[in-house]
């Protein structure tokens, strides 16, 4: 019999003329005219930057697609070996083997679609431009490695990847990421700004004494969303569209990232829900925060402008893998990243909240689709006696279905088949051999614990009084005696026994030699933003006023909380912090309070860290609550504390 | 290898409670921002598995099974007490710094779990050496976080400075997850070097796919 003449073909017949890789072109050319106009606002930084984070996105994505490809050809197209494991690794193909040896032509390994230079541009584009290039390097690293990789390539991700990097970098590096250095400056395209060549795994330099060199000793590196954040002050929203202007420039111009989206928008590229519905729930929220209270919160343009919120809701939102995929569901992203963002940035630590509302955003997207899974036509509910199942499958896949009229052995319980077989049974124990065993087992027990205490007492005792000295001496280095109180609701007692006074107030009186009274240190304690902050301070009698801060315990985020122990600024509040008391000796005259980084205007005020507000203030509610309680017992027994 | 080795050396390697078991994370991610914590945490956690199991072991004969698990509980809370106590007189640095974790030794699943499938069904010395072999491994893996994160994360080692003040600490990695990146990493590792070892074992392989467990 002669073969048939006809082909048989499965569909589909007619193609998209578009696939991944076009439409990512387009992403990358919508891109440049953004990268053109970074490069012209920050010069050879902004270059250098964008071609060293894209390249290293590039590069990651080549050494793991090839780790990943070699798993895959084994599966499918391998001879010999590799043949006979297909059935094997077909179903499982995310195990990975790791075997570097040379590919035969490099580049028939190369990623065919941008995706990667989509990450590693939208990733330079989102770090201040005079980020070390070695920091970006490591960004794209991560951006590429934990965020696409990990999840099994293009299309697997979870979270936009370059967003993963832009977050590593934030929790990796937080100083380098929040320092902005101004626009158009002369010389920018033949000269760095001073961090971005940093050498790797050092710090960057300082760039104090740069921008003294260019007459600008007055910039501070905040962004506006930085200064409206820590300062108060805004910028008009004319002024951040374009970026021109030096006050106004963080990064890239809203305006032209604006352009570029609404190119993929009109060719269908991107889904022009997602920017909108971010954008207009931001502006409808911040509109109401305006309208309510326009003197803490600042106008919408400036919230719609500002910081990154143009760019993510444009570029990262839509990043088709890690957004929604019907079309109610489209909406509702765009709505919880817009809301995310303006709680973020109002009411959290840090200025801006745009990247991790997508991120939250994205964690959202499975829970999204499946409430918002449009229903087949003819689709009944099921059926309420039904049990319903879902199985999922080793390859990942689910599927569900309704089991009608159970079985009653799934639901209830069969009656036992055993008959009791008293004859083979072991005899229950005895309740006496149960309590004995278990008093028995406590008493060893407590005998050891006993001993352990009674043996390490005396050297846990000395270790405290050490540190608590060594804490003292550091805040009154003319002390050399120490002799402790503890204030009550109604007196003052010398602490002579080691037990516990709740409620009190734990100070020492110190004197220096020949029994000279050197000053007071005074115990406090608030919570922070990770813990406990517990703290010694001295105070003096004679200005009635805080003249050191000591820190016994601190869990706050090193490199941010903890600034409280070596920021000088800082620590230039308790040289002469005011402790006075009202006229009636009842309570302080002033608060302790923490007030906004650099607008401390009295002698009671503490100067908060920016970026550590939190920590700074649990610093001024430790000294606040235990000034107010010490103090009015103290006063009048002055003379009685500081006699030797 | 003799048995006793083995029994030693299986907690260290074959059954690392870190990098094979995956036991006892809380601690694991918690207090490995430095070596030093580290070293500590381990060396306690260590101190509370030898003398639990060899207690536990000499009272198997006479603990009926219907208490055994509060006898455990009390016999492991006695120790992790006797080892709070000590690192107070030790290093009240230290101690601040494990903070909370020293008393989380009690609920550590490496314990209860060693004492209830290896102590209460052993002799006194066989439990004890086993036991000493788990805590060391646990110790192991605490260090190998322990001493990336501190090097990373502070460009120090035990409190040494590596690279001098010029190095840019990575925050990240004395931050929590710091501490799962790594694990991530070592993870991968191990993994890798045991694939690698099956692969040389045995020339023709039969499960490169499948029956891994541990992913």
């Amino acid at each position: 019999m002669p073969p048939p003449k006809i082909a048989l073909r499965a569909g589909p017949y007619v193609k998209a003329p578009r696939d991944v890789a076009t439409i990512m072109r387009h992403v990358v050319y919508s891109l440049l005219p953004v990268c053109v106009f970074f490069i012209y606002q920050y010069g050879a930084s902004a270059l250098l930057l964008l071609l060293t984070v894209t390249l290293s996105c590039l590069a990651t994505e080549v050494v793991l697609h090839r780790a990943a490809r070699q798993q895959k050809t084994e599966g499918k197209w391998g001879e010999g070996e590799g043949r006979r494991e297909k059935g094997k690794t077909s179903g499982c193909s995310n195990h990975w083997r790791f075997d570097l040896t040379l590919p035969p032509s490099p580049f028939s390994l190369f990623p065919s679609d941008w995706s990667a230079t989509i990450t590693g541009l939208l990733l330079a584009l989102s770090l201040p431009p005079g980020f070390p290039l070695w920091m970006g390097a490591l960004a794209g690293i991560a951006a590429i490695g934990l965020g696409k990789a990990l999840f099994g390539g293009l299309g697997q991700n979870v979270f936009n990847p370059a967003l993963v990097g832009r977050a590593f970098a934030q929790a990796a590096f937080p100083a380098a990421i929040a320092l902005y250095t101004p626009a158009f400056l002369p010389g920018r395209f033949l000269e760095c700004i001073p961090g971005t060549l940093t050498l790797p795994f050092l710090l960057a330099p300082e760039i104090a004494p740069w921008l003294h060199a260019l007459h600008l000793d007055t910039w501070t590196g905040a962004t506006p969303l930085g200064r409206w954040k820590f300062e108060g002050l805004t910028v008009p929203a004319s002024e951040l569209v374009t970026a021109m202007t030096l006050r106004a420039t963080a990064g890239v111009a809203p305006g032209i990232v604006l352009l570029g989206g609404l190119y993929l928008a009109l060719r269908r590229f991107l889904d022009w829900r997602i920017p909108v519905s971010i954008l207009g729930t931001s502006l409808a929220l911040a509109g109401c925060f305006y309208l309510y209270n326009p003197e803490r919160f600042p106008d919408p343009l400036f919230v719609l402008f500002s910081g990154g919120l143009i760019l993510g809701a444009l570029y990262m939102a839509t990043d088709m893998a890690t957004s929604p995929l019907t079309a109610r569901g489209v909406w509702l992203y765009g709505a919880l990243i817009g809301v995310l963002t303006i709680v973020i940035r109002y009411f959290g630590g840090l200025p801006e909240g745009v990247m991790y509302a997508i991120l939250i955003g994205n964690a959202a997207v499975p829970l999204i689709e499946r409430v918002t899974q449009p229903k087949p036509f003819g689709h009944r509910k099921a059926e309420s006696r039904g049990l319903r199942v879902e199985v999922r499958g080793l390859n990942g896949k689910t599927a569900s279905g309704v089991l009608l009229s159970p079985q009653p052995s799934v639901l209830e319980p069969k009656p036992s088949i055993l008959e009791p077989q008293p004859s083979n049974a072991p005899h229950a124990i005895s309740s006496m051999t149960l309590v004995r065993t278990l008093g028995l087992t406590a008493l060893l027990c407590g005998v050891i614990i006993v001993a352990a205490y009674q043996l390490t007492f005396a050297a846990a005792q000395d270790n405290r009084r050490i540190a608590l000295e060594r804490t003292i001496f550091k805040l009154l280095p003319a002390a050399q005696r120490i002799k402790a109180y503890y204030a009550t609701e109604t007196a003052i007692h010398p602490v002579d026994s080691a037990g516990s006074h709740p409620n009190s107030v734990k100070f020492y009186a110190t004197f220096g030699g020949e029994n000279q009274f050197t000053g007071i240190v005074v115990e406090a304690a608030a919570n922070g933003y990770s813990g406990p902050v517990r703290l010694l301070y001295s105070y003096s009698p004679e200005c009635a006023c805080v003249t050191g801060l000591g820190v016994i315990s601190l869990k706050e985020t090193p490199g941010i909380g903890d600034k409280i122990i070596t920021d000088r600024v800082f620590l230039d509040n308790f040289t002469r912090l005011d402790l006075r008391l009202d006229a009636a000796l009842q309570t302080l005259a002033h608060r302790v309070v923490a007030v906004r980084h650099g607008s401390k205007s009295q002698p009671w005020e503490i100067d908060a860290i920016a970026g550590a507000t939190v920590t700074s203030r649990a610093v001024a509610r430790a000294i606040d609550d235990s000034a107010t309680k010490l103090l009015p017992r103290l006063l009048p027994m002055i003379e009685t504390v500081r006699a030797p | 290898m003799t048995e006793r080795t083995d029994n030693f050396i299986e907690g260290i390697w074959r059954q690392n409670p870190v990098f094979v078991m995956t036991l006892g994370m809380c601690p694991t991610l918690a207090v490995t921002v430095s070596a030093n914590n580290a070293l500590a945490m381990g060396l306690a956690t260590t101190f509370v598995l030898v003398f639990s199991c060899l207690l536990v072991s000499l009272m198997r004969e006479i603990v009926p099974k219907e208490v055994r698990i509060a006898t455990y509980i009390l016999i492991i809370a006695t120790f992790v007490t006797a080892v709070d106590y000590v690192i107070q007189a030790v290093s009240l640095a230290v101690y601040e710094a494990l903070g909370a974790f020293i008393q989380l030794i009690v609920v550590n699943c490496i314990i209860l779990g060693r004492a209830e499938a290896h102590a209460s069904k052993s002799p006194p010395i066989t439990a004890a050496v086993n036991a000493l072999g788990m805590g060391l491994g646990f110790t192991l893996g605490l260090m190998a976080l322990g001493c990336v994160r501190e090097i990373l994360g502070a460009g120090t080692l035990f409190g040494f400075s590596l690279f001098g003040a010029q190095f840019q600490p990575w925050v990240i990695m004395v931050l929590p997850p710091g501490g799962f990146f790594v694990l991530a990493g070592w993870l991968l590792l191990f993994n890798w070097l045991r694939q690698r070892g099956e692969q040389t074992a045995s020339p023709a392989p039969q499960d490169t796919g499948g029956t891994h467990h541990g992913h």
